[in-house]
């Protein structure tokens, strides 16, 4: 008997032997690739920033806000209601030749407020005095309606940098800069004109409105800008009034697949007119894109010409539904989209089909990843540890073009490999080269609800307890309670009233992430830098806005942040990398001459949907890890209102690396003011100009 | 208490292999620990066949099949070994039937891992967590007081959870 146990025991160890080696084995190939400190030091090395809190506390009219005034009936999710707002445009307002003008909406403060960016060393001193955009005599009622971002562009056409500011609580206004003012006199509130953009719905319920997106791009290719509007809650909605009654709104029907939002609406160009009293005139054709998106909860829109056919598509984020990817197949004056979707294989999960999600969709950016010539495209999700593993988005290009006529989507979902996955709770993602090496870095806004505990918060004798014992110095995290929505049954999230008590100031949801910085590693993943260079502070962003700034070819950025100060920050980045920053003017008329760097002053506005496509050296890109070659063409669009909330610079920029020749070759294309799509090549130096996009061959 | 018993019942059915786990049924009877193993895994198999056509699961469709593939290839290494170092016949010898009706616990605990995991499109913590699943069976064992050896975990759970603690981005 004895011989036989000690037996089976020698066995026993055999076999724990292998099974240990099999379990070792397969955990070491399942681990995440990192890199080594001493490539994450070099990596650091390459980016550095000067921050710049952004003072507007002097703003507000009644002290500080720390949460929203909500509906009595959202009083349980007052956290959730309080979670979006900030919001930040990058642009130049004052023609100065810079984007150094911020409308930012800090929610403390509850304004729309213009400011220079501070740190400003191109001129002695401040350029104006900081201001905040009043909508006058149109209705504002404080108490039920708050601003949610700013759109920047040209909307009467004639040469002056105009506003549109959205709100929750009511519909866009259009602040439309007089013509007449001299470039002498400062830039201040007197100068924008507040007209509707929806005037027939003023006054009305229905045009009680609860924006997050828009966008701006010239969708029938008439010649003239469209705009479009992503609403979040139904329109009609009574979010903000405290003293409602009843149910503040219908929430989500479900949480995969709700269509009873705002949705996305469509504003098609008609006439403007400029001087004193300038109007603009839209024609809503929100049906347009009703008829595939439903009424989505828009979180993020972007507007780019993807196919490169010259007109753009549509990207929109979609909370609790599919994101839509629109195919533009407009006439001039008829607009008209194809509906997207990509292909599934038997190893795509299921929400890496493009237009096939269930996650949130609450940031998008584009910027070209893969060197291929065509815009890949950045979503964010919610992809916390511990808290919600979605995945963020990085939609890949294929390159079959072609099959934006059949209505399939040509990208990839390659996120994983590229290192993007996760982060936390995400909100604008942007794509851009911040240290001029040729390849994009990344940056993600992220956070949700930042919770304070202190001695007077009304607390659970359980909480009460832990905060004694020094815990809960991040708040109280709502993320089981929330987690429990996520398990609901789907018919019954619609009422507010089902929704577990996720309230302000105490809630944390993913309120501490950073905000990550990725730059490519030498595999071609990206990493998280942010804490390396003395940024991963636990903001708890919604918007980035970037622009090149002061002009020194590289581009600073800001985050506009919930309930805390937003900041600035300026490049300070010190390497021998060029860059080639176009700012392309579209003249009020075409015919006049091509131009670049034009000597006299030059009136246009920003050629939105231009494009430039310069070749780069060829480089192997690691991810693919195939034999293609990538990075040889770079292309770059002139943008306006994609992400969520933080709009940046029209200027395009491009980084260059060490690049040893005296000029690029930059071929450019542009859709003329009557609508025709002209392209052009032209050989520059790198550095900044001001291309003026005339026809005349003269 | 299990009783001890210095000799445990083989069945007459060649077909039906006996181990350890089978002294914890009524009688211990081995047709009942096959039917409820069969009855499980059967139920896992149409659970996700629904969940991947219609009830939405996230994974991709690779998943279920490389969770499954590799608990059984772990599961039948594992009891190779053994059955080699302890002298007798694997129990998935012998017939086609002793094979197939071999497997049952190593589907369960595939299926579980990958239908309760979720790591984004990465197949390796999937069959980190069926091969642990698995292992833990010969990892984590007790001896019953008739001189056998059985495991005391539930093998998926177990994986899954190490897999979660191990694997902060699977979720």
């Amino acid at each position: 008997m004895s011989n036989i146990m000690s037996k089976t025991m020698a066995t026993n160890r055999r076999v724990q032997f292998l099974g240990f080696v099999l379990v070792a084995t397969c955990y070491f190939f399942a681990r995440q690739p990192s890199i080594s400190q001493g490539e994450r030091k070099e990596l650091a090395s390459k980016l550095h920033f000067d921050r710049f809190n952004l003072g507007v506390e002097d703003f507000a009219l009644n002290g500080l806000k720390a949460k929203r005034a909500a509906h009595p009936s959202l009083d349980r999710i007052s956290a959730w209601i309080s979670g979006t707002g900030a919001a930040a445009t990058l642009c130049d307002l004052d023609l100065d030749g810079l984007d150094n003008d911020l409308i930012l909406v800090d929610t403390r403060v509850d304004r729309i407020v213009v400011m220079p960016v501070p740190g400003d060393e191109v001129h002695s001193k401040a350029r104006y005095e900081a201001f905040a955009l009043d909508v006058r005599d149109l209705p504002m009622n404080p108490n039920t309606m708050s601003p949610t971002g700013s759109l920047v562009g040209d909307f009467n056409e004639d040469g002056q940098a105009d506003v549109l500011v959205y709100f929750w609580g009511r519909t866009p206004v259009l602040f439309l800069k007089h013509t007449h003012q001299t470039q002498a006199s400062q830039l201040a509130s007197s100068q924008f004109t507040p007209i509707e953009l929806v005037p027939e719905l003023v006054g009305t319920s229905a045009g009680r409105w609860y924006t997050h997106a828009a966008t701006q791009a010239d969708f029938d290719g008439d010649g003239h800008l469209d705009l479009m509007i992503g609403n979040f809650f139904q329109d009609g909605a009574d979010i903000l009034n405290e003293h409602g009654t009843g149910i503040a709104t219908v929430m989500h029907e479900g949480k995969s697949r709700a269509k009873n939002g705002g949705g996305a609406k469509l504003f098609r160009w008609l006439s403007a007119s400029v001087g004193n009293q300038p109007t603009v005139v839209y024609a809503d054709q929100s049906s347009v894109l009703e008829k595939h998106c439903g009424k989505g909860w828009v979180l993020a829109a972007g507007a780019a010409d993807l196919d490169r056919d010259g007109l753009p598509e549509l990207y929109i984020g979609h909370d609790f539904g599919p994101d839509r990817l629109l195919h533009n197949r407009s006439q001039p004056g008829h607009l008209e989209f194809g509906l997207c979707e990509g292909v599934r294989t038997f190893t795509t999960p299921r929400s890496f089909v493009l237009g096939r999600d269930s996650f949130k969709g609450m940031g998008v950016g584009f910027g070209d990843v893969n060197g291929d010539g065509l815009l890949d495209i950045f979503v964010s999700n919610i992809a916390d540890e511990w808290a919600l593993q979605e995945s963020h988005f990085l939609w890949v290009s294929t390159g079959n073009i072609d099959d934006f006529k059949h209505n399939r989507a040509p990208y990839e979902q390659k996120s994983e490999p590229y290192g993007l996955s996760r982060s936390g709770w995400g909100w604008d993602a942007v794509l851009v080269d911040l240290d001029n090496d040729g390849r994009l870095e990344a940056i993600q806004a992220t956070g949700f609800a930042k919770g304070v505990v202190t001695k007077d918060s009304k607390l659970s004798w359980i909480d009460r307890t832990l905060f004694s014992a020094g815990f809960l110095q991040h708040g109280i995290n709502r993320w089981a309670e929330l987690q429990a929505v996520g398990t609901t049954n789907d018919r019954l999230i619609h009422d507010p009233r089902a929704w577990p008590k996720i309230q302000s100031p105490t809630a944390t949801l993913s309120g501490y992430d950073n905000n990550p910085i990725y730059v490519s590693s030498a595999s071609g993943r990206y990493v998280d830098i942010s804490a390396d260079i003395g940024m991963g502070d636990p903001f708890n962003t919604r918007g980035i806005a970037v622009a090149d700034t002061d002009g020194n070819g590289s581009l600073d950025f800001v985050y506009a942040n919930q309930w805390e100060p937003s900041v600035f920050f300026r490049n300070s980045i010190a390497n021998h990398n060029k860059s080639l920053s176009l700012r392309l003017v579209l003249p009020l008329d075409d015919e006049i001459p091509f131009e670049i760097d034009p000597s006299a002053e030059s009136v246009g506005s920003f050629a939105i949907g231009a494009t430039a496509t310069i070749k780069r050296e060829p480089k192997t890109n690691p991810v693919s890890g195939t034999a293609q070659r990538t990075g040889l063409v770079s292309v770059a669009e002139v943008l306006s209102g994609v992400g969520h909330s933080g709009h940046s610079s029209q200027e395009i920029h491009f980084g260059l690396g060490e690049y040893p020749n005296a000029t690029i070759d930059v071929e450019l294309r542009w859709r003329t003011r009557k609508g025709h799509l002209v392209s052009r090549t032209v050989s520059i130096a790198p550095g900044r100009h001001t291309i003026l996009l005339g026809t005349s061959s003269k | 208490m299990i009783q001890a018993s210095n000799t445990i019942q083989t069945s007459s059915n060649p077909t039906v292999s006996v181990n350890a786990t089978v002294s914890l049924y009524p009688n211990r009877n081995a047709h009942l620990r096959l039917f409820a193993l069969w009855y499980f895994a059967i139920l896992m198999i149409a659970w996700n066949i629904a969940g991947h056509t219609f009830l939405g699961f996230e994974q991709s469709w690779a998943m279920p099949f490389v969770a499954v593939l590799s608990a059984c290839l772990a599961q039948i290494v594992l009891e190779w070994v053994d059955a080699r170092s302890l002298g007798r016949k694997p129990r998935f010898s012998g017939s086609w039937l002793s094979f197939v009706n071999f497997l049952p616990p190593a589907m369960i605990s595939g299926f579980a891992c990958a239908m309760l995991l979720f790591p984004n499109e990465r197949l390796g913590p999937i069959i980190f967590a069926s091969v642990l699943s698995i292992a833990s069976k010969v990892l984590f064992r007790i001896r019953l007081s008739n001189g056998s050896l059985t495991h005391f975990l539930n093998p998926s759970n177990f994986g899954i959870v190490v897999t979660l603690l191990l694997f902060s981005d699977v979720g």
